[in-house]
Order: structure tokens, then C-alpha cells, then sequence
């Protein structure tokens, strides 16, 4: 039979390059990780602060007498009064936590499946090269990441802007939006390499669960003892987790604890240097995946 | 009997086998490293030279070590490597299909996989609490000695908890991180008696209870329950977890797929 | 569905008006057969309930109507799954344990002694040609060495009732030509195989009973020669649909393979006896005929499937 009648023929189309390819790895990776129900529960985890918050904000614009009280301890301006702390910055760093858990058990859903069970290797079958690949995965973390922190922050700025009388209040606040972006670009960045790393090596949901908790809780417990009992701040820098913290609230140029200022360069330099040691770590991996290519 | 006998020995040393040379065994290694690397240098800020300093040593070392590296982080992680894939490895892989076409009754396959995890996760966390308590000096003796058996009922009923969860749900050590991660961090420091839901406000309280008399206080919203209370809730959860692992895997059809 | 073998006494598989529900899918419809022992080949499309059968075969599911037994006893109870032997087609392992240990611990976990296990798996192992090729992990395998090993834990503790599902699947021709004499070995022996494949041509030489299942129903059940002269004394309804009805209907009704022809619409319902004689026929006619045929779709679903993997049509 003519390969005409069979009706195959070639694709006609301009085909786009490998970097908008990548786009299929991060939404077929989205697909898996959102056919879990427990992302779910952490999302609805995520959403019930997300309430909390909007409804403070309600709050605080509709009445002004329990909104004047709501607001001593916490605004949602680009540079609050002393001993106010940014709201944003505030919410965002409590949707690190919904973070933390879900990076926890998504790393095997996201890479390490893929690794485990050779999946990557259908990928890599499509004119895609290992760093394609790897940026579709990051892409997918940053996606999940922006769900949980950013979208929501955005949400309640606009919803801030819709409540007050001021409309001039988008505008005069605008870095918000730039801060809240960098803060999770920060996250997204950092605890998606060292994730893509961690799927990579370990591959399965427990061996990832106990080294991302022990280097992220485990740390901060450590690091906060060692503080308390010889006095010395430069412990702090233990807490990879603080870490980040440290250096997202860069963005917001606001640091309700002097130390952090004193601490952010080199909380920056050891993130640098985790990033980097893990962007080898799967640099090491493309190599053998290379292999397979 | 000699069958069965043969058939279940041969399952718990297999398993046993296989999670000891797994990955988990060696990554645990690393926390438990990094808790006596951090007692070590410790320890060196606290004299004990004095029965009051030994006493305030321990009042510390049991706040910061037992109860806030070992009872809220060590033993439940120690508890779901193993608790999770012992049961649950099989299943998230696909070869619990193996075990289930044997000639061995089904509840003795989940018993056989509790044998072989259980030992495991007692021996870890007692062997790097054991190791803990050596270096941290003559306050670490004393908390050997007392504060033990709270941290080995707490592995214990976190290591059937977690073996239950195996049995239940396709995908355990998912559910258990977030267990792990959300109940038991979240819930089990909340104010008021909701805290009375995760395993660690036991641990804890129990271990609150045998410090009071070296001055191991809680903060005032934690309200501990008596040392008695919190073994026998231990204990149940413990039993009433291996019994319904049992009867679920008795009673539930797993369809394993190819995913 | 035809019931076309003699109900044996000696029936080591016993499935009896089984219905099995997953949720609200329907995964097997009120199947009932018994498997004497010999070679049994099941038979059927993708999703046609083939693994259903294997899962209630060896208890791993219950039925949700009707009864499944092995040697007289439920398949769910462990007494049953003592004389079963499975090889599923899951492709999962222990994969860091070496091919001979995992045979013999499939066999210990028999209740076997360990030495028994050991002699047991050699045995098992050297049927399978894998003897000289077991001490790797099970991770470095190709697929048809590990198919082999799956084999080889099935058989190894000498089951009387063996379940295969897709035991070909990966295996090289010459492999399989191995596989397939020992098969016929193991149901000379008196053993019950019931050996679930896609591909029967491969295994009809084998079988001494067919099992052919569409969309959870038994469709056909019997030697290969007594379900190929059911297909052609049993009459198939197709709906032909051409640009001209009628000149079709009247070229058809001269045919001897057609029993009746009737013009409903734009379609003509045929009903045929020797459907292969028919399809032969017919495309000769839609090659040379001034009309054009657009569209053939049998009406008869169970009897055109019989049809199509005995003809492996696809």
C-alpha cells in the first residue's frame, strides 16, 4: 500500500525550538504532580492562609476602627512604619512552609520518577537535549512554586488596591509585584535546582523526604541551638532555610531583624554555592544522560 | 506450621535484608551524624563538672536534643523510611503482586514486613540516641537512662503508624511526609487539645513528665498529660495499628498497575 | 457464548457465573468455564477483562458476582494459592537482587526449606535457560531474560495450576520456540496452564482449549477446529454502505456465504455464513465494481472478534 493511502505524511508546520519544547516536559510533569490528591490538601493548606489574609485585608479597608487595630502590627505597603512588618513579605514567607512540604513529596513525581523508571529517555527520544529537559522540570517547580506564593500575593495586592479609595495605591506600591516576583524567583531558583538534584540522585519519595528535611529543618534546628548557646549569629547561616529567607527579603529592602542585614551577603553566598555544587550534581547527570541520548 | 514457619522467615529476612542496604539506612546515617556532630561541639559551652551544672546540662540537652532533634524530627523520619517501604516499597513498585500469590496467609505477609521493619527503626534511633547521650557527657548518661522509653514506645507507634499507612494507601510515604510534615509539626504545636492528635505530643509530654525533676519544663500552653497516659496511648496506637494493618491487608484486593 | 467443551470432571479452574465490577466499569461479564489440565489459551483484545481473569484466577481480587475456584478451594484462600504459580505481566522486580536469588525466594516463600528452595530454583532456572545467566541483578536483564525469571519463579515450586499473563511478551523468536515446547511440556505433564496472549497464531499449536473474551464477555470457548466451524455455521450481520445500495444487494444475494441481504437506509444489512469466504469475495468486488464501498461495520461484535484473531485481522 502507498504511504499516501495510509495517509502518513510529513508535518507541514514550522516546528518551534527545543526550548518552547521544553513547555511539554513542565506541562506533562504538572499533569503528574496534579493527579495526586495530597497536592490538593497542601493547596487547600495554602488557600486557607490565602483566606486568612484576604480577609484581614477585607477588614482592615471596610472597617476602620478593627482595621486600625489589624494594621499596628503589619501593612501592606512597599516600606511599613517601624515595628510594622510587610504583609506580603509576611504571607509569602508562611506559604514557604505549604512550600517545603510540597517540594518534599513532589521531587519523585517531578524527576525522580523519570530517572527510576527510564521515562527520560522518551523525552530525550524527541529532539530534546538533557538541558531542555531539565529546564521543562525547573520550569514546572517554579510553576508550582508561583502558584502557592506569588499568584495569591499578587492577588491580595490587587484585592488591597480594589478595597482602599485610593486607587493611586497600585501605583505608588508597584515594587510590591517586583518584590514578591523576586522573593520567589529566589525560592524558585534555589529549591528548584537543589529538588532537580535531590530527583535526580536519590529518585525515590523517601531518601528526598529525609535529606530535603534534614537540610532544611533539621538545619534550622541545629543552626538556632548553636546561636542560643555561644551567642555567635554567624550560625544562623546553617539554617539553608533562613537562608533564603535572608536573601528574598532583599527584595523588599526590609529586614525586621538587624542581623539579617548583616547576614544576607553571605546567606547569598552560601545559596550560591548550593545552587552551584547542585547545578554540578546534575550537570554530572546530563553527562550520563547523554549517554542514553 | 514448619511451612509457614519457613515461608514467614524467609519474608522477614528479605525484607530485613533489603532495607537495611538500602539508600535510606545510609542517608540517615547523615542526620544522626549531624546531631552528634552538633552535641559535640555543644557540649563544650556547658561544664559538668558540678552535680548542679550536670543538672542544668541535662535540663538543656533534654529541651534541645531529645526533645527537639530526636521526639519531633529524628524518630518520626527514622520511623517513615522504614515504616513506608517496607509495605508500602512493594506496593509503590509493583512486586507486592509477588508476595500475594503465595501459600502464606495475607495478614502474615503484612506481620512478616512489620518484623523487618520495626527492629530496624527501634535499632537506628536507639543506636544514634545512644550515641547522642555518650557525647554529651555525664548529663547524657542520665538522659539515657530516662528519657529511653518514651523514645522507643515513640518509634515504635511511629513505626506501626506508618506501616498501617502502607497498608491503606497506594502511595504511603507521600501521605507520611505530609503527615510527618503537617500534623505532626503543624498540629502537634498548636495551642489547646488539638495538639493531643499527633504521636509526638505523647513523646513529648511523656519526656516533660520524667524531667520535672530536673526542671524540664514545657511552655505553659503545652499541658502534658501524665508519664502513665501517655505510654498506654503509645502503646495503643502502637497495637491498634499492627491489628488493623492486619485486617486491611487481609481483607483489601490491590490491583497493582504499571504507572 | 458457546459452550462447545465437554464439562470436565477433572476441572482444575472453575470460574462460575463470574461478574467483576471496578467501581461503575463493568471489567467481566458473567463468565463461566472450567480449565482441565492441558494448555488453555485466553484470548482477547486490550481491555478485553484477559487480566481481570488472571487477577480473580489467583486471588488477588474477589468476584463481585459468582465464584472462582482453583483445586476445589476459593482462589482468594491461601490453601488454593499453595498449587498456583503466576507470572504477571507487570514488569516489576526486586531489581537489585540477583535472578537466582529472587527464584529462590519466591520459592521459600512457598515454605520451602532453604535447601529445597535452592534445588527447586536450580531446576526451575535450567528450564527456563537462565541457569548460566542468574547471579546478575535483576536491573541489568533485557526484557526477555527477565521474562524468563518471572517464568521461572511461577513454575519453580511445580505448581499444579499455572497462570501466565503475556508470558511471550519481550521474549526473541528462538526464545519463544523454547518457551513454547516448554509449555506444551508442562501441560503434558498434567499440569493446568492457562496462557493469556494477543498472539495466537504462536501458541494454537499448544492450546487445548481456547478462551476467546470480548468486552468482558466469553465468546467462544473450545478447540481451535470447534470454534473455527462455530464462526462459519455461526451467521455474521454486517452493514455495508455503498454510493449504490441497490446494485450491491443484488450482486450480494447470488453470493452462497450470504443468507439474506436487506436495503434499510443508506446501508445493506448482510447476514453471512463463512465470513472469510465473504471478506474474500467482497473485496474483489469493491476492486472491479463501478460503485464505491464507503463503509463495512459488523453488527455482531463477539462473533466478528472470534473471527478477526483467528484470522489475526487487526
Amino acid at each position: 500500500m502507498p504511504i499516501d493511502v495510509a495517509r502518513y505524511h510529513g508535518w507541514n508546520g514550522t516546528l518551534r525550538g527545543p526550548w518552547y519544547s521544553a513547555l511539554a516536559v513542565t506541562r506533562t510533569t504538572l499533569r503528574q504532580v496534579f493527579r495526586r490528591k495530597v497536592l490538593w490538601v497542601l493547596l487547600a493548606l495554602g488557600l486557607f492562609n490565602f483566606l486568612l489574609y484576604f480577609a484581614l485585608i477585607y477588614a482592615s479597608t471596610q472597617l476602620p476602627r478593627v482595621g486600625d487595630r489589624l494594621l499596628e502590627r503589619m501593612d501592606f505597603v512597599v516600606r511599613p512604619d517601624a515595628q510594622q512588618r510587610n504583609g506580603y513579605l509576611r504571607f509569602v514567607e508562611q506559604q514557604g512552609l505549604v512550600v517545603m512540604m510540597l517540594l518534599a513529596f513532589a521531587g519523585s513525581v517531578i524527576i525522580g520518577a523519570d530517572f527510576r523508571q527510564r521515562g527520560v529517555a522518551f523525552y530525550l527520544a524527541h529532539g530534546l537535549h538533557p538541558v531542555h529537559y531539565l529546564w521543562g522540570k525547573w520550569l514546572a517547580v517554579a510553576v508550582l512554586l508561583a502558584l502557592v506564593t506569588a499568584l495569591p500575593a499578587l492577588v491580595l495586592f490587587v484585592e488591597y488596591g480594589l478595597f482602599t479609595t485610593d486607587w493611586d495605591y497600585w501605583w505608588q506600591n508597584r515594587a510590591v509585584v517586583s518584590s514578591v516576583l523576586g522573593y520567589v524567583l529566589v525560592m524558585a531558583v534555589v529549591l528548584g535546582v537543589l529538588l532537580l538534584a535531590l530527583g535526580t540522585w536519590l529518585h525515590k519519595t523517601v531518601p528526598i523526604a529525609i535529606t530535603w528535611t534534614s537540610l532544611l529543618v533539621l538545619s534550622g534546628a541545629v543552626a538556632g541551638q548553636l546561636t542560643r548557646s555561644t551567642g555567635n549569629r554567624y550560625w544562623l547561616l546553617l539554617n539553608l532555610w533562613r537562608n533564603v529567607r535572608v536573601v528574598g527579603r532583599w527584595f523588599f529592602g526590609y529586614y525586621p531583624r538587624p542581623e539579617d542585614r548583616l547576614l544576607a551577603p553571605w546567606a547569598a553566598l552560601i545559596l550560591g554555592g548550593l545552587t552551584a555544587l547542585c547545578a554540578a550534581l546534575l550537570w554530572w547527570q546530563l553527562v550520563r544522560l547523554r549517554r542514553w541520548d | 506450621m514448619i511451612r509457614f514457619g519457613y515461608a514467614w522467615t524467609a519474608l522477614v529476612s528479605a525484607t530485613f535484608h533489603r532495607l537495611w542496604w538500602s539508600l535510606h539506612s545510609l542517608l540517615l546515617v547523615f542526620p544522626a551524624a549531624a546531631i552528634c556532630l552538633f552535641v559535640l561541639r555543644w557540649r563544650g559551652r556547658f561544664p559538668q563538672q558540678e552535680p548542679e551544672q550536670i543538672v542544668h546540662t541535662l535540663s538543656l540537652f533534654t529541651e534541645v536534643v531529645v526533645i527537639y532533634m530526636f521526639a519531633s524530627f529524628l524518630v518520626p523520619v527514622v520511623a517513615l523510611s522504614f515504616g513506608t517501604t517496607g509495605l508500602g516499597g512493594d506496593r509503590e513498585e509493583g512486586t507486592l503482586v509477588f508476595l500475594l500469590t503465595r501459600g502464606i496467609p495475607r495478614w502474615s505477609i503484612s506481620l512478616g514486613k512489620l518484623a523487618a521493619t520495626l527492629p530496624l527503626v527501634v535499632v537506628f534511633t536507639v543506636a544514634a540516641y545512644w550515641a547522642t547521650c555518650r557525647l554529651a557527657g555525664p548529663a547524657g548518661q542520665l538522659a539515657w537512662q530516662a528519657f529511653l522509653p518514651p523514645l522507643f514506645w515513640g518509634a515504635v507507634a511511629y513505626g506501626c503508624f506508618f506501616h498501617l499507612l502502607a497498608a491503606l494507601v497506594r502511595y504511603p510515604t507521600i501521605i507520611a511526609v505530609v503527615y510527618a510534615l503537617f500534623v505532626e509539626t503543624l498540629l502537634g504545636n498548636l495551642p489547646g487539645v488539638i495538639k493531643q492528635l499527633s504521636i509526638s505530643f505523647y513523646i513529648r509530654s511523656w519526656i516533660y513528665r520524667i524531667g520535672e525533676p530536673w526542671g524540664v519544663e514545657p511552655p505553659s500552653t503545652f499541658l502534658p498529660i501524665s508519664a502513665a497516659g501517655c505510654a498506654a496511648v503509645l502503646m495503643s496506637v502502637a497495637g491498634a495499628s499492627v491489628l488493623l494493618s492486619l485486617w486491611v491487608l487481609q481483607r483489601k484486593e490491590y490491583i497493582e498497575k504499571e504507572s | 457464548m458457546n459452550d462447545l467443551a465437554p464439562r470436565d470432571d477433572s476441572a482444575q479452574v472453575v470460574f462460575d457465573r463470574v461478574t467483576r465490577f471496578y467501581g461503575p466499569v463493568i471489567g467481566l461479564n458473567e463468565v463461566s468455564f472450567t480449565l482441565p489440565p492441558g494448555v488453555t489459551v485466553l484470548f482477547g483484545a486490550n481491555g478485553a477483562g484477559k487480566s481481570t481473569v488472571m487477577r480473580l484466577a489467583s486471588g488477588q481480587i474477589r468476584p463481585s458476582l459468582g465464584r472462582v475456584q482453583l483445586l476445589g478451594r476459593d482462589a482468594w484462600s491461601t490453601e488454593a494459592k499453595r498449587h498456583l504459580g503466576y507470572c504477571p505481566d507487570v514488569d516489576r522486580f526486586y531489581e537489585e537482587m540477583p535472578g537466582r536469588d529472587f527464584v529462590r525466594l519466591m520459592v521459600r516463600l512457598q515454605g520451602y526449606s532453604p535447601r529445597q528452595a535452592r534445588h527447586l530454583a536450580e531446576e526451575a532456572l535450567a528450564r527456563v535457560d537462565m541457569v548460566h545467566r542468574a547471579h546478575r541483578p535483576l536491573r541489568t536483564y533485557s526484557q526477555g531474560m527477565r521474562q524468563r525469571i518471572k517464568l521461572a519463579q511461577a513454575l519453580a515450586h511445580r505448581p499444579q495450576v499455572l497462570l501466565l499473563d503475556e508470558p511471550l511478551a519481550g521474549v526473541d523468536p528462538g526464545g519463544r520456540h523454547t518457551l513454547l515446547e516448554l509449555f506444551a511440556q508442562l501441560g503434558d505433564e498434567g499440569r493446568c496452564v492457562l496462557l493469556s496472549t494477543h498472539m495466537l497464531r504462536e501458541v494454537e499449536s499448544l492450546a487445548r482449549q481456547v478462551l476467546v473474551l470480548v468486552q468482558g464477555r466469553l465468546v467462544a470457548q473450545g478447540t481451535l477446529e470447534q470454534i473455527r466451524q462455530w464462526l462459519d455455521d455461526q451467521p455474521l450481520l454486517l452493514a455495508l454502505e455503498a454510493d449504490q445500495q441497490r446494485p450491491l444487494a443484488r450482486e450480494l444475494i447470488g453470493w452462497e456465504e450470504v443468507l439474506s441481504v436487506q436495503v434499510e437506509g443508506p446501508r445493506v444489512l448482510v447476514r453471512v455464513q463463512q465470513a472469510g469466504s465473504f471478506y474474500q469475495k467482497l473485496n474483489h468486488l469493491a476492486a472491479q465494481a463501478p460503485w464505491q464501498l464507503r463503509r463495512l461495520e459488523p453488527l455482531d461484535v463477539g462473533a466478528d472478534a472470534v473471527f478477526r484473531y483467528l484470522n489475526q485481522r487487526p
